[in-house]
């Protein structure tokens, strides 16, 4: 039943738009294997690389993950960065306070993730625009606020130390770091293609027509109130994975997490890499997190901020498509592939 | 007694602050249809400036004041020209300019830090010491702060109203093609709402410094209340927000009061939460049919 309403939606509407994409999948997946494997088999002999690369694919993550707000639910969910910062410390707090095994610490940090994208879907259920962003940049506040001043149990300004790492048997992740980089390669490469599934199916197919067109989509059956709710929940859950990750992997869970300038990061990261395509935030994150932690800058401290600022105002004013569009040639045509408040192109372009 | 009285001021303080700054929020929406996320950041740099010009530079006060909103002022008009006029052609300036202005936020705080480093400062204030009116003993800042103001948006409506400005300021917020064809120049008349909004911005740092100090990352939770102010009047009329700022003040000084300031952001949300089941367009807008 549910099928059938969705599959009556004209795809001309919203699937036109992506062709191009689906005909340069394939070319651009396997680009991004073979990067990110380079990399890894680069790097594998260097402590401190390593340790960078892990980082890498957690934040690529995190920033893919955002992509399925920002560029397919046609929401500008602020919270999103906070999202890791809860998956940290739901995570820090059941190992920690709790006793709980890491693993069990790593389903309550994404679970609690989803939870929360479920809060912030029934704050913003009934907005639209640029309430959307400030309704979710407010949730994201008060979930610092409630961490930093809970201080029993979060540690307050000082966080909270001594996440247990994940163990494979008698094997402790943290401690292999070598193995855990390509334990996270898998991580990421699953939940890339978990996101390009979920983006492609009658679900995404849902998403997208919302984007483009929310009235002709809502008249032909696609449930927009539902798809909003769900992908909040799952981009919030595959984001505080990540930050469960990060925190058994850095044995620290610190409100540095939520600040604005985590925020300004990880939007570097998905402006970068080009909105609607979840591979490009996905690059973007890695491409972020190895260049701000170049030993050279991240000397800078907070400069290094200062620089991926002055970077991302850059690439907005020159490089409107993002640097994957620039790179891969108009992969998608350069500008802005944002038309939330325009309908879409189609027939009904004009009709309103 | 005295604590009722010392409460009703303490709304009337923060309700003042709260609607400085988000009135420069929603007139910089109304007329360009921005939002301006570095409104926070230009207040901490107002509180800066204050901070500054008095201990460092042994400046009074009061001609710290006039030149702390004027340069807030011109560091306002370069947001705009940096960070939004590049902008203000696409179709898609309403999600750019979210990007930006957020950029510029971040450089502004973190420039601070790296400049003059995190720790926290206090802010000379207007007038020192306590007022006692009978049994009811104040403090002089935040009766100077209710006061102000009320005064200065009662200055700035009849700016908009009265000056060439402003009537240019509201023409082009009503009807932009209009305003162009009678020949007024568009983009300065952005520059200068922008400034406006970080004049009013800049005076809210330097109040609110005075009552509570000054330090880098200031402007963030505020931000986040003017945010639910503005959530909550509507960004379509001046006067929502005003009324919004009130409001909001009056949550976050009782629930501060009675339940303690821990909960005081957390019962703000939940009564934003409830007001937006209710009524998604705010408490004050119009209802769209």
């Amino acid at each position: 039943m549910k099928g059938s309403r969705l599959g009556s939606i004209p795809r001309r509407v919203t699937a036109q738009a992506d062709v191009g994409a689906r005909d340069r999948r394939g070319l651009v997946s396997t680009i991004v294997v073979v990067v990110v494997a380079v990399i890894a088999w680069r790097v594998a002999g260097n402590g401190y690389a390593v340790n960078i690369a892990i980082i890498a694919c957690m934040y690529a993550i995190v920033a893919a993950s955002w992509d399925l707000t920002l560029g397919y639910g046609a929401m500008f969910d602020f919270s999103h960065a906070a999202m890791f910062g809860v998956g940290a410390y739901a995570c820090a707090i059941v190992t920690v306070d709790a006793g709980w095994s890491p693993w069990l610490g790593l389903l309550a940090g994404t679970l609690a993730g989803g939870a929360s994208g479920a809060l912030v879907a029934g704050t913003v259920s009934r907005l639209r625009g640029i309430y959307v962003a400030l309704a979710s940049f407010a949730f994201a506040e008060l979930v610092d606020i409630l961490v930093t001043s809970s201080s029993s149990i979060t540690g307050g300004e000082q966080g909270m130390v001594l996440v247990p790492p994940l163990q494979i048997g008698s094997i402790n992740l943290s401690g292999n770091a070598t193995l855990f980089l390509y334990v996270m390669v898998g991580v990421l490469l699953v939940s890339i293609v978990v996101m390009r599934l979920l983006v492609s199916s009658s679900f995404g197919l849902g998403l997208r027509a919302m984007r483009d067109f929310e009235e002709y989509a809502r008249s032909r059956g696609v449930p927009v109130g539902r798809h909003r709710m769900w992908v909040l929940v799952v981009s919030s859950a595959f984001a505080a994975m990540a930050g469960a990750l990060f925190a058994g992997y850095t044995d620290v869970a610190s409100p540095d997490l939520f600040g604005f300038s985590t925020s300004t990061l990880l939007l570097t990261m998905v402006i970068l890499g080009g909105v609607g395509s979840i591979y490009g935030p996905a690059v973007g994150g890695v491409v972020m997190t190895v260049f701000v932690n170049i030993p050279a800058i991240a000397e800078l401290d907070t400069g290094s901020y200062l620089l991926t600022s002055a970077i991302i105002l850059g690439v907005l004013l020159f490089i409107p498509g993002g640097l994957w569009s620039a790179v891969s040639g108009g992969y998608r045509a350069v500008g802005w592939r944002w038309r939330w408040t325009h309908p879409g192109p189609g027939p009904l372009r004009g009709t309103r | 007694m005295n604590t009722v009285v010392g409460l009703a001021v303490s709304v009337l303080a923060f309700g003042s602050l709260y609607a400085l700054l988000a009135t420069g929020l929603a007139l910089v929406w109304g007329t360009l249809g921005v939002f301006n996320f570095a409104q926070g950041s230009l207040l901490m740099a107002g509180a800066l400036g204050g901070w500054y010009l008095v201990s460092d530079a042994r400046l009074s006060i009061w001609v710290a004041l006039p030149i702390v909103v004027v340069g807030c002022g011109l560091l306002g008009w370069l947001v705009y020209v940096v960070a939004v006029a590049p902008f203000t052609g696409r179709r898609e300036a309403q999600w750019v300019t979210i990007i930006s202005t957020l950029v510029i936020a971040t450089i502004l705080e973190d420039s601070t830090q790296v400049v003059f480093g995190g720790a926290y400062r206090p802010v000379a204030v207007l007038v020192g010491g306590n007022a006692s009116f009978g049994p009811v003993a104040l403090s002089w800042e935040e009766v100077v702060i209710a006061l102000v103001g009320p005064t200065i948006l009662g200055l700035l409506s009849l700016f908009l109203r009265k000056s060439k400005l402003g009537v240019a300021v509201r023409a082009v917020a009503q009807n932009l093609e209009a305003a162009r064809l009678l020949g007024i120049p568009v983009q300065f008349v952005y520059g200068a709402t922008f400034a406006v909004a970080a004049g009013l911005a800049g005076l809210a740092g330097i109040l609110y410094g005075g009552e509570f100090g000054f330090d880098p990352t200031m402007g963030e939770s505020l931000l986040l209340i003017v945010f639910v102010v503005v959530v909550l009047g509507g960004l379509a009329s001046l006067m929502g927000t005003i009324v919004g700022a009130y409001i909001v003040s009056l949550i976050t000084t009782l629930a501060g009061y009675f339940l303690g300031l821990f909960w005081a952001p957390a019962i703000l949300f939940l009564a934003l939460l409830f007001v937006l089941a209710a009524r998604p367009e705010g408490l004050l807008a119009k209802r769209r049919a």
